[in-house]
């Protein structure tokens, strides 16, 4: 099973780069480019995606507006942040908006497809210094985790503790696409775009030492 | 008989004689007519006669004894009669003499007193005599007018036959009371006295000088001093305002006595502008206040010594407490009642001063701040540049290289493929990075030129994007580097702004000079935009119009959405061609 991404960049060069790198991993399939953020909407809606690889300082519509729009409207397309150092800021923006990752162009590629493949299997990932920025910047009032199914619930502590929708799956013997509709009804019921900041308050509830 | 006749012919010569003499005596001194027939001389003549008579009576027996004695009384006679006429003669001359010098000082006398009738009539000044007059006590009651000049009723309005032989009470009631006591002294000490007085009656002020005329007698001279009095009055008006602009004029003043430094007066302000009560100020020396300037330290003493006037002289004064105030001095000497004295006006300019300065101050933050936003701006757009340009194109070649590692033992023929991809791109991001160093070095401009530069920039772009730049370039043109600087950013600014939002896939770029004038056409075919509209946010735009607004120049801007974009800056080479300093 390939991994269906969308490669959205103003810069031709960075696309052409990516393309022939991301090219070069069997699992992952490219199925479009987009050169700024309304493209990547349209590609994603046409095309639904399992991954968007999000450039975000762009003409016309920059990677965050895109983010929320395909995070609102797709649920299942996760969305990884890719930028340069220059847009720090930016990509706690991002992942407000609910992207599941984030790289920046300085990392070592082969960092990228793992962060592609984690992003396509749902996994958060809660250790990065962008997380604890995030953190520090949840909203109140909190959102109320009691409006949760106790299935929902599990579901999110596993998802706090940094497991794929297929870890979940195998330790509550429920299907994968199971999982995938909790999490999609955990993340409607709180209100959040991300199943990143879903995790954040989870852990925040103490949901995911309860386990 | 012949006795008679024998004294007869003595005594007739005798006789003739002394009738010739006293003939003589009268013809010679003109005494008829005069009323001063000599007596004397009758008499003389008569007691002759009858002495000569008495001797022919008496005797003829005598009269042979006496003639010898005859003859010689008659010498001694005709002696004593010579003797007696001399005398005679000069008592005449001097009686003469003497009633002449009489004469004389009759008419001088009566000359004289014309004189001083006619001074009395005409003086100015009233002129009165007045006795005192007394109750049966002994004490002064009131007066009576013996006399008055013509002048007179001017100054009283009475005319003199009103008045004369009247009594003060009769026609000056009401200043009997007031009158009275200063003729009663003047009477009794015999010393004149002159009072200051209005008199109603004529409505003038009056001085009125009473001198004794002996016993009760005493007048009085009235002097008009209504002018004096409305001068006096007038220059009290007139030191009474000045007083009063003095205290409380705005600016500090105060007078200083030249020699000593004294301070004779000073007003509010100046206690206000340097922090003392006045009082503590007037009395004290000056140079005991502890004012004084800033920077040399007696510039201000210096002023004070100058013998000529000093207009507005700004300088910094401090007092003892510190305050500093900015000041225009003026020092202006002058004369009072033949005393030097220095009149110091300081007009307080501090916060005048304090507001230039702080305009200044502004003026220069603000130069400072639009070289810091210039910097800034320009670190900013290379930043941007960095990011879109150089960073990009390396991330690409890191990628390509990644590629061509993992596909190195699987696939050699993709491996190949990336690391021609990764030498290509790093041949543009070379490019890239030239253009971008030259951008950071200003001096490339000058050395490499304006044309080059264009040529750099657009070599730098085509590496990157995907739009075809065509360039219509000239030779280099001579014109300040100003010029050239200001038409490469705005080449520069619009090529940006292209790349970025136009969508254009060609770009033509055209420099023109004629010598009077150098233009720069930017056209893309690109996405446009309103031309019209506000761009606030786009100071792209802003910053190209005031670099060519501030060589005299002009930018026009011709777009619509869909019909791409055309940039044209003209900017007049005033001083005709220059060659680039």
């Amino acid at each position: 099973m390939t991994i269906r991404i969308i490669i959205v960049d103003d810069h031709g060069v960075v696309r052409q780069g990516l393309r022939m790198y991301l090219s070069s991993d069997r699992e992952i399939e490219i199925v479009g480019e987009a050169r700024n953020g309304a493209e990547a909407v349209q590609l994603a809606r046409q095309l639904q995606p399992d991954v968007v690889l999000m450039d975000l300082l762009m003409p016309v519509m920059d990677g965050i507006t895109a983010t929320r729009i395909i995070r609102q409207d797709m649920s299942d397309t996760e969305v990884v942040a890719l930028t340069s150092v220059l847009e720090d800021a930016a990509v706690v923006d991002a992942m407000r908006a609910g992207a599941i990752g984030y790289l920046l162009k300085d990392t070592e590629a082969r960092e990228l497809i793992r962060a592609i493949k984690a992003a396509a299997l749902g996994q958060v990932e809660l250790s990065s210094p962008i997380a604890a920025r995030l953190m520090k910047g949840l909203r109140s009032p909190e959102p109320d985790l009691r409006a949760l199914t106790d299935r929902e619930a599990q579901v999110l502590g596993w998802l706090a503790r940094g497991k794929s929708n297929k870890d979940i799956s195998q330790a509550l013997g429920l299907s994968e696409q199971t999982v995938k509709t909790h999490v999609s009804h955990i993340l409607k019921k709180l209100g959040l775009p991300s199943r990143t900041q879903a995790a954040l308050y989870a852990l925040q509830a103490g949901l995911a030492s309860d386990l | 008989m012949r006795d008679l006749l024998l004294h007869a012919t003595y005594l007739l010569p005798v006789l003739l004689t002394v009738l010739y003499v006293v003939v003589d005596l009268i013809i010679d001194h003109e005494l008829y007519g005069r009323g001063f027939f000599s007596w004397s001389h009758a008499i003389v003549a008569g007691a002759v006669l009858l002495a000569t008579a008495a001797v022919v009576a008496h005797g003829a027996q005598a009269r042979r004894r006496s003639e010898m004695q005859a003859l010689a009384t008659q010498e001694e006679l005709v002696a004593r009669i010579r003797e007696r006429t001399a005398e005679l003669e000069l008592a005449n001359a001097h009686l003469q003499a003497e009633i002449r010098e009489r004469e004389r000082t009759e008419d001088a006398l009566r000359t004289s007193e014309t004189k001083y009738r006619m001074l009395f009539q005409n003086m100015a000044e009233g002129f009165a005599l007045y006795e005192l007059l007394y109750d049966g006590e002994g004490r002064a009651v009131d007066w009576k007018v013996v006399e008055v000049n013509a002048s007179y009723a001017q100054h009283t309005g009475l005319r003199p036959e009103e008045v004369l032989g009247r009594r003060g009470s009769e026609k000056f009631p009401h200043a009997v009371s007031s009158y009275l006591p200063h003729f009663e002294r003047v009477v009794s000490t015999q010393a004149a006295h002159s009072i200051e007085t209005y008199a109603e009656a004529v409505g003038r002020f009056q001085r009125v000088s009473t001198f004794p005329a002996g016993g009760p007698f005493f007048a009085n001279i009235i002097e008009d001093i209504s002018q004096r009095k409305q001068e006096e009055d007038d220059l009290c008006a007139s030191e009474e305002k000045f007083a009063k602009v003095f205290h409380f004029a705005p600016d500090a003043i105060c007078l200083i006595e030249r020699e000593t430094l004294v301070v004779l007066d000073a007003n509010e302000a100046f206690g206000r502008l340097f922090g003392y009560k006045s009082s503590d100020v007037i009395g004290a020396e000056w140079r005991k206040l502890g004012i004084t300037s800033l920077g040399e330290a007696d510039r201000l003493g210096a002023l004070l010594d100058r013998e000529d006037e000093v207009l507005d002289h700004e300088m910094e004064l401090t007092s003892p407490s510190g305050s500093v105030a900015f000041v225009l001095v003026s020092v202006i000497p002058v004369t009072v009642r033949n005393e030097l004295r220095t009149l110091l006006i300081a007009h307080d300019i501090t916060a005048r001063k304090r507001s230039q300065e702080a305009l200044r101050k502004a003026e220069a933050e603000l130069a400072l701040g639009l070289q810091a936003r210039a910097a800034l701006e320009e670190r900013q757009h290379l930043a941007r540049e960095l990011h879109d340009s150089v960073s990009q194109a390396l991330y690409g070649v890191s990628l390509a290289v990644n590629t061509a590692l993992a596909l190195y033992d699987d696939d050699r023929a993709k491996s190949l493929e990336a690391l021609h991809y990764a030498l290509e791109q790093s041949r543009a991001a070379l490019t890239e990075m030239r253009a971008l160093i030259f951008e950071l070095r200003p001096e490339s401009l000058e050395s490499e030129g304006l044309v080059a530069a264009i040529s750099k920039q657009a070599d730098a772009l085509r590496a990157r994007s995907e739009v075809e730049i065509r360039l219509a370039l000239p030779e280099e043109p001579e014109i300040p580097l100003r010029m050239k600087e200001a038409l490469y950013r705005i080449v520069q600014e619009a090529l940006n702004n292209v790349i970025k939002h136009a969508h254009a896939t060609k770009v033509d770029i055209q420099l023109q000079c004629d010598g009077l004038r150098i233009v720069v056409d930017v056209r893309d075919d690109g996405v446009g935009f309103d031309a019209r509209a506000e761009h606030p946010g786009h100071l792209g735009l802003k910053s190209m119009r005031e670099r060519a607004q501030a060589l005299d120049g002009t930018l026009e801007i011709a777009s619509a959405p869909g019909q791409g974009a055309s940039i044209r800056a003209s900017i007049p080479i005033t001083q005709g061609p220059v060659k680039p300093d």
